[in-house]
């Protein structure tokens, strides 16, 4: 029975669990608003297109395309859905973009009015149920 | 009738032999009602050592001492009617030395429980609460990891807020809190236990204290005896051959 005692002692300090998450070191995941690694934003550029409504005619639209980094995305999030909350600098709007479908990470965003020789900034933020994570800032000039 | 009460008959069939003419010397009997029963004796005028209920004696007065184990020596004169029966309630009190020691034995055995079973109660408690904290721990455990697992594969930014500034924080402060309960119960795990080894030895090198029977020595030591070679006081000593 002496034997038992530093036995168990032993094995209760043993089993005593070590606090190893470090809260200020969770920043990796980009969902995150902390989120600290590089920008997850691409913008692929602005264009005019011209669409053909019936009964108006022709109206000109502004496309500013970009594209999620989804490889910065961590292992466990691979093909979970999520949305893009895109705020226009310039005019204050703001929307929620949804994916065009699962595993497709571009994005487009439409201004109903071009604005040609002026660059348009658009703060836009990884979205999921109406919560945002880290902004970024994307710029385009038609 | 033992011997000694023969001879004391004899004693007084010589007595109304030689004497006889001068006097008629008769006999009379005592019933002795004793409390405790079956263990008290007697010696009749210092010589005769009996223990028998009835005793048939020369009319006159009588020295009995009674004794019994435990009890306290009644030293008494009784006297004898002749031609007749008398019923004499003998009642012995406990001795100062055994109702002192019996009270000095109650309070060991009580010391003795306490010390013997109050430790591995303590122990056993300790053991469960030291379990009930390592289980609690490890969930805390759990409960961190998890967490943390969570964290990083949640696509939710309100959730991940949520993890980062309440859930987790939360969870370590449970860890730390259930680590520090586990510690504490394996000290008084491992004090009870100490405890438990220690009485337990205690407990083993003291022996009950055996009774001596002082009353007894003194007893024993009261009769005196003709033998023909002259008269003997006998005495005996008592030894504790249990220790």
């Amino acid at each position: 029975m002496n034997r038992l005692i530093p036995l168990a002692l032993i094995l209760l300090l043993a089993g005593c669990r070590k606090d190893d998450v470090s809260i200020t070191s969770l920043n990796n995941n980009p969902f995150d608003a902390d989120f600290t690694g590089e920008d997850l934003f691409v913008s692929e550029g602005t264009e005019l297109i011209v669409e053909s409504i019936p009964g108006i005619g022709a109206v000109s639209r502004q496309v500013i395309r970009f594209r999620v980094r989804s490889e910065l995305f961590l292992p466990g999030q691979a093909g979970r859905p999520y949305s893009v909350q895109v705020e226009d600098r310039t005019t204050g709007v703001g929307v929620y973009l949804d994916q065009a479908g699962a595993g497709d990470h571009r994005f487009t965003y439409i201004l109903a009015v071009p604005m040609p020789g002026e660059q348009v900034c658009l703060e836009l933020r990884l979205a999921n149920n109406f919560s945002e994570a880290r902004a970024e800032t994307i710029c385009e000039t038609l | 009738m033992n011997g000694g009460a023969r001879s004391l008959m004899f004693a007084c069939a010589l007595g109304q032999c030689v004497f006889g003419g001068l006097r008629a010397q008769l006999t009379g009997t005592i019933r002795f009602d004793f409390a405790p029963v079956g263990t008290t004796r007697y010696v009749v005028d210092g010589r005769y050592r009996m223990s028998e209920r009835q005793v048939d004696l020369l009319e006159g007065p009588h020295r009995f001492v009674f004794w019994a184990p435990e009890r306290r020596m009644l030293d008494t004169t009784i006297n004898v009617a002749g031609g007749r029966v008398i019923d004499v309630p003998v009642t012995l009190r406990y001795s100062e030395e055994f109702i002192a020691w019996r009270r000095r034995n109650d309070r060991g055995r009580v010391e003795r429980a306490w010390a013997r079973y109050a430790p591995p109660v303590l122990m056993a408690g300790a053991a469960a609460w030291a379990i009930a904290s390592y289980v609690k721990h490890e969930h805390a455990y759990t409960e961190l990891r998890s967490l943390a697992s969570e964290y990083a594969t949640s696509v939710d930014p309100g959730r991940i807020s949520e993890i980062k500034s309440e859930a987790l924080p939360e969870a370590k402060n449970t860890l730390r809190t259930t680590g520090t309960g586990m510690v504490v119960a394996g000290g008084v795990f491992a004090l009870a236990t100490a405890a438990t080894i220690h009485f337990r030895m205690r407990s083993r090198d003291r022996a009950v204290e055996p009774f001596e029977d002082k009353e007894r020595v003194r007893f024993e030591g009261l009769v005196w005896s003709p033998m023909p070679g002259g008269e003997l006081w006998g005495a005996s000593i008592s030894m504790p051959l249990h220790r």
